[in-house]
């Protein structure tokens, strides 16, 4: 069989230069806006918390402790996020395949890790942040319905880290995992 | 202006090449147009930095055998690839060309076969083939001989010489 012969009558579709400007326009623009749009969004959201406390403007260090706690975990989410995106920016494109995939699977294990990380302080900075944010209105509240209401935020907290939080991590964790394993399988045939 | 007449010269010339390795790869027009044109997206992003410390080939084929290898991040599922080698051959019909039977069946292989068989039929040498995959040539030699045995027994079940 002469598969040369075979492999180039293949017919190939003409270069087309209109749809590669095009792609060249978006491809920039693409993988910024989403880091923006991430940016900007729990940027406004850090804002406005930091504008209720001012206007509610508290009496008690607890709630501007909370307030803090809660800013500072919307930073942590930034940080790690905005940490991730330059790990791929940085993957030679033009080194040899083997190579490549080495540093693919680098990247993937670290982003996997750090969303992991990232997940678990999350949670206990908000979760923190919320509790102690309340305490000043729960005590005006009464001893009474001052439990009640943190009766039903440490349930809803409690829900949150025994129940949503695994989900959302072995939900990532699966997805990352599969893809690693995929990696691995294609690294052992180098 | 020079680099973009440069960079109009390098997509003339390699487009058809390229397209064939990522259609090789992939086996699916759409797909391996997309490949393709991505390819050349990172081959304009990156031609400032090409150092002809190898020849533009070999660059350009990596940059689109690493785009290629980077598909599997979007495949959900496994690829048709990833299919173990020794089903039993489906029938096939009589109007299906041996262009389509090659293509199919190189799609069956495992991905970095499929990466070597496409290059060595664009006729790439078997050294320039070990520095874009970063496999030793004897490597190189030893799976194409294999990939080749693999495609003729393939035809031959099929009742083509």
């Amino acid at each position: 069989m002469d598969f040369n012969k075979i492999w180039k009558s293949q017919s190939v579709p003409g270069a087309d230069f209109q749809a590669l400007y095009d792609k060249i326009r978006g491809y920039k623009s693409r993988r910024l806006r989403k880091l923006w749009f991430t940016n900007i969004a729990l940027t406004l959201t850090s804002i406005f918390i930091a504008l209720v406390g001012y206007w509610s403007n508290p009496a008690l260090l607890t709630t501007w402790l909370g307030i803090v706690l809660a800013i500072a975990a919307m930073l942590t989410f930034l940080f790690v996020y905005n940490r991730v995106f330059p790990l791929y920016r940085s993957l030679d494109q033009h080194t040899d395949s083997r190579m490549f995939m080495e540093n693919l699977l680098a990247v993937k294990r670290k982003e996997a890790f750090l969303q992991k990380q990232m997940m678990t302080v999350y949670f206990l900075l908000l979760s923190g942040g919320i509790a102690l944010y309340m305490y000043e209105y729960a005590v005006r509240l009464g001893w009474i319905w001052g439990a009640v209401a943190y009766g039903v935020v440490l349930l809803w907290m409690g829900f949150n880290w025994w129940v949503l939080r695994p989900r959302q991590i072995r939900k990532e964790e699966e997805k990352v995992n599969s893809l690693i394993t995929r990696l691995e399988e294609v690294q052992q045939q180098f | 202006m020079a680099e973009i007449k440069e960079f109009e010269s390098i997509y003339l010339k390699w487009w058809e090449k390229v397209y064939r390795l990522c259609m090789g790869y992939i086996n699916d027009d759409a797909q391996a147009r997309d490949l393709a044109q991505d390819t050349f997206v990172l081959v304009w992003e990156n031609l400032a930095s090409f150092r002809e410390e190898s020849n533009i080939g070999t660059w350009i084929f990596r940059i689109a055998s690493n785009r290629c290898l980077r598909q599997l991040e979007y495949d959900k599922k496994r690829v048709k690839g990833a299919l173990p080698l020794d089903l039993p051959n489906e029938p096939v019909s009589e109007r299906t060309s041996e262009v389509e039977l090659l293509y199919r069946w190189i799609a069956e292989l495992p991905e970095t076969d499929r990466l070597i068989i496409s290059l060595e039929l664009e006729e790439v040498k078997q050294s320039e083939i070990s520095k874009i995959l970063g496999l030793s040539e004897g490597n190189v030699r030893v799976r194409l001989h294999r990939i080749k045995d693999r495609l003729t027994q393939k035809f031959k079940n099929h009742g083509f010489q």
